[in-house]
């Protein structure tokens, strides 16, 4: 679920820092925007469309509420199951939504349906079943034509969108597949388990490529490849999020944060977002070597291998910082800065556990959604 | 992903894999961007266009239009327009971006930048180019695709370019600059004359178009100028077809001989190298289609047998033919290679694409994490601290250590798909300082480089040219998004 770089924006107002808040420190500073209360059980997923334009957020009671990004106004919303929905993916093209729930079936609706003025709900536009016990996430490939499942049953299911029928099942682990994604050209499948393994494979044949564990075999509750591909963040019930490089299996990095972030009963995703510095920062100390490699300034700007001390005008370009956010079950949301794995900020309101999380595709704002006995989804900006 | 592959499983496929029944007779893999071979483009004898998903084996888009068969396919840069050109003496420009359901309107980047875009223009067809006969192929310059190259079934090739600034069509002719003069003096031009154009390409970067003529000639054209600035004779008959390999510096040639012919081309001054010649001596087979694999390792070459679907598979470098497919009893009319993996598809008499594979053997190292197979047994040596107790503290000061180094997680891979390569805008390093010790001793070597910078000036020229006015098809992970309001009907179900 990580969020591909956008182009870095040209910032006109950067020689001039906000008064108040004094120079900036590069520090995300989300603060509680709006609290969103629909579902009558608890939130379990949240997705911004891909093209910002509506957040959807996904209940145990079988409801999905689509809401405005910005304001936080409620626009429909839509009962398309019985039982508890586990996860939602909406297509790259923000064309359409599919669900996983509890009832082993998957739907695919229009995610902007025409304004109709019948009062029935309109019926879903494919049924994905196959799967015998609960689905507990889906993912739709980059090209929006094949969805993935992981379920309870212990497989995961490659569909075919457009006829929607299974094309490969993935006989995939020995526990409950609690998450399944895409590489970024769709190539690759990759499923995490409880279990304690993740495993990649590849889409066309449905060829194990790779598996990779973790030192105390915890189940995984979280796994998804980063923009590059060549890495992959994962989150264990063992309140531990880590990066591998997936071809030497080795763990890159290791982010703690003991006594604020647990998770130790329910998953709860950890999304790797880019932040784009708005001007030339001093107070973000790093070690010698780390600064000559994120000094190295993007396409368009100037090459400069080794420059220490970039000048404000080449600060612009320079590559974004990656910051991973995730929820704790003591109701927080953690932000990490990937590189330096230190807590950047904490944010806190909730009072449930955490299992629902979103990043809005302009790494503006942050929804967040708790179980039960909260229930609400709460939006986290930083302006 | 590439890295995650055996690197030594066969590089080449074995066997038909599956079927895709159509009314095919050509075929053509999507040969660029992040989803490079994601979708086979199917001209049927009927004027139908299908293109077909490889991944799923269903068809996304069906294209109506023509009324005769569609000999020729052509992508665009970035995939979103595709050029179809058939025997009823039409070309078509399909934005493959658009759905028919006015309620469908994928959010794209590539969607976004066209918002001046009529929302009544439901229909996917952009654009239609009418000629005077029959044509026997048509492909998109591979910088824009308002630039279109025609090839009639008259022998003649015709530029057209549509857009609006210094748009035209023009008849390209075997013209050397400053020659047309004083053709009618020389008998040789007016004998030249005669032999006509049979097949034309443009190279994979843009820059010049070759083409192949009647008399065997190969003809390199400056697409700005549409001079001819080299004619090398390759065969004594007709050639028949031409195509490069996806990097531009290898070309293969089929012609009425019915041999194939590879040669190099040097991406600069297009120098055209004879490497090796591909035949089939004991059934003289002729060629219905030629091509390279993706990585340009393998050159194919499609039998026009009348008895067999036979498809023939050559190591380029040393010219030795590796393999022969062969596949159900009927004649083979088109093939492609597809651009990533070891596939082929081929067209058969009766309008059924055949996919041919490799069977993969199961890895089943890849099950069992830090897990490596071995080639061979290797005799183990144990690490001098393998077995030694730590501190853990110590331990996880050093792990934590390890962990501080830089990793790039945001930026995609550049290099996991293939380009279009680009035209060679300076000169060799080696060449570009004037000063440097021999340059102004020796006259030859300064000459050579005038000369070369003569090529750099005008393939930059031939780049900007072909850069201006933008097509809409910028954006480089274009897909075609579904329709799921349409219902799928059961017939379709034509896997394997």
């Amino acid at each position: 679920m990580a969020i591909p770089a956008p182009p870095p924006e040209t910032m006109p107002n950067e020689t001039e820092p906000s008064s108040e808040a004094g120079p900036s420190t590069g520090l995300p500073k989300y603060k509680l925007a709006q609290t969103l209360s629909a579902h009558s059980r608890g939130v379990t997923a949240l997705r911004f469309s891909p093209d910002g334009k509506v957040l959807v957020s996904a209940g145990a009671d079988g409801w999905l509420h689509f809401w405005e990004p910005k304001t936080g106004e409620h626009i429909r919303s839509l009962r398309c199951h019985k039982t508890g929905i586990n996860d939602i993916s909406i297509s790259p093209d923000s064309l359409y939504i599919a669900t996983a729930s509890d009832d082993c079936t998957s739907t695919i609706h229009l995610l902007h349906p025409p304004n109709s003025a019948s009062s029935t709900p309109p019926p879903p536009l494919r049924i994905l079943s196959s799967h015998t016990a609960p689905i507990l996430s889906i993912a739709f490939s980059p090209k929006s034509n094949l969805l993935v499942t992981g379920s309870f049953d212990e497989s995961a299911i490659i569909w075919d969108v457009r006829r929607g029928k299974a094309l490969r099942v993935l006989p995939a682990h020995a526990d409950a597949i609690w998450c399944v994604g895409w590489d970024a050209e769709g190539g690759m499948v990759l499923t995490a388990s409880a279990d304690g393994l993740i495993r990649l494979w590849d889409a066309n044949n449905g060829q194990c490529l790779k598996t990779l564990d973790n030192d105390t075999n915890s189940p995984v509750s979280f796994a998804t490849l980063t923009p590059s591909s060549s890495f992959l963040l994962s989150s264990t019930l063992s309140s531990t999020l880590r990066v591998y490089n997936i071809h030497t299996s080795k763990v890159l990095k290791t982010l703690r944060a003991p006594g604020i972030f647990i998770s130790e009963r329910y998953p709860c995703p950890a999304i790797v977002f880019p932040h784009y510095a708005e001007e030339p920062t001093h107070s973000i100390k790093r070690e010698g070597d780390a600064m000559d490699v994120d000094a190295d300034v993007d396409v368009e700007g100037i090459p400069n291998g080794h420059g220490h001390v970039p000048n404000g005008s080449t600060r612009r370009r320079t590559k974004p910082e990656a910051w991973v956010v995730t929820g704790s079950e003591n109701g927080k949301l953690i932000i990490w800065d990937l590189q330096t794995k230190r807590v950047l900020q904490v944010l806190e309101g909730h009072q449930s556990p955490l299992v629902a999380i979103a990043v809005h595709p302009d790494g503006k704002t942050i929804a967040s959604g708790s179980l039960e006995v909260e229930k609400v989804v709460k939006l986290w900006r930083d302006d | 992903m590439q890295q995650l592959l055996n690197p030594f499983a066969q590089k080449y496929p074995e066997a038909v894999d599956s079927t895709l029944s159509s009314q095919a007779v050509s075929v053509q893999f999507n040969p660029c961007g992040p989803f490079a071979g994601h979708y086979l483009a199917v001209g049927g004898s009927d004027g139908l266009v299908e293109v077909w998903d490889v991944e799923t084996r269903g068809v996304v888009r069906v294209l109506e239009g023509h009324v005769k068969a569609v000999k020729g396919l052509s992508w665009s840069k970035n995939n979103r327009y595709l050029l179809t050109s058939s025997q009823d003496s039409t070309a078509i420009i399909w934005d493959l971006s658009i759905l028919s359901h006015p309620l469908l309107n994928p959010q794209t980047p590539s969607s976004s930048s066209s918002s001046s875009k009529l929302p009544s223009s439901s229909s996917p067809r952009k654009c239609t180019i009418r000629f005077d006969a029959p044509l026997l192929g048509a492909s998109f310059h591979p910088r824009n695709s308002k630039i279109v190259l025609a090839v009639l079934s008259i022998g003649e090739v015709v530029l057209v370019d549509l857009r609006k600034e210094g748009g035209g069509r023009w008849k390209l002719e075997d013209v050397v600059e400053g020659e047309e003069d004083q053709a009618d003096a020389e008998g040789e031009t007016v004998g030249r004359k005669r032999s006509s154009m049979a097949c034309a390409v443009f190279s994979p970067c843009g820059s010049r178009i070759y083409a192949g003529t009647t008399g065997g000639m190969l003809l390199v054209i400056d697409p700005l100028t549409r001079y001819v600035l080299q004619r090398v004779k390759v065969a004594n008959a007709s050639i028949r077809q031409l195509s490069f390999d996806a990097s531009g510096q290898h070309l293969i040639t089929s012609a009425s001989d019915r041999a194939l012919r590879l040669l190099s081309v040097h991406p600069l001054t297009s120098a055209l190298t004879p490497l090796h010649r591909f035949q089939d001596l004991v059934n003289r087979t002729p060629w219905h289609a030629i091509g390279f694999s993706g990585d340009g390792e393998y050159v194919m070459g499609g039998a026009g047998h009348k008895m067999a679907h036979n498809v023939f598979v050559w190591d380029r470098e040393s010219g030795v033919l590796v393999k022969v497919l062969e596949g159900p009893k009927e004649p083979l009319l088109d093939c492609d290679w597809h651009p990533t993996r070891p596939v082929i598809a081929s067209v058969a008499t009766s309008g059924d694409v055949h996919i041919w594979q490799t069977s993969l053997p199961d890895n089943w190292a890849a099950f069992a994490p830090g897990f490596e197979e071995l080639e061979e047994n290797v005799e183990y040596d144990e690490r001098e601290d393998e077995f030694d107790i730590e501190d853990e503290t110590e331990l996880n000061r050093r792990k934590d250590l390890e962990e501080d180094l830089f990793i790039d997680v945001l930026s995609p891979q550049e290099d996991s798909y293939p380009r279009r390569p680009q035209p060679i805008l300076s000169l060799p390093p080696n060449l570009q300082s004037t000063g440097t010790g021999i340059g102004t001793g020796d006259n030859a070597n300064e000459q050579d480089r005038v000369e070369l910078e003569k090529y750099v000036r005008s393939l930059s020229a031939v780049k900007d040219w072909a850069d201006r006015e933008d097509d809409e098809d910028g954006w480089e992970g274009f897909y075609l998004s579904l329709d799921l309001l349409e219902e799928v009907e059961d017939e379709d179900e034509n896997g394997s």
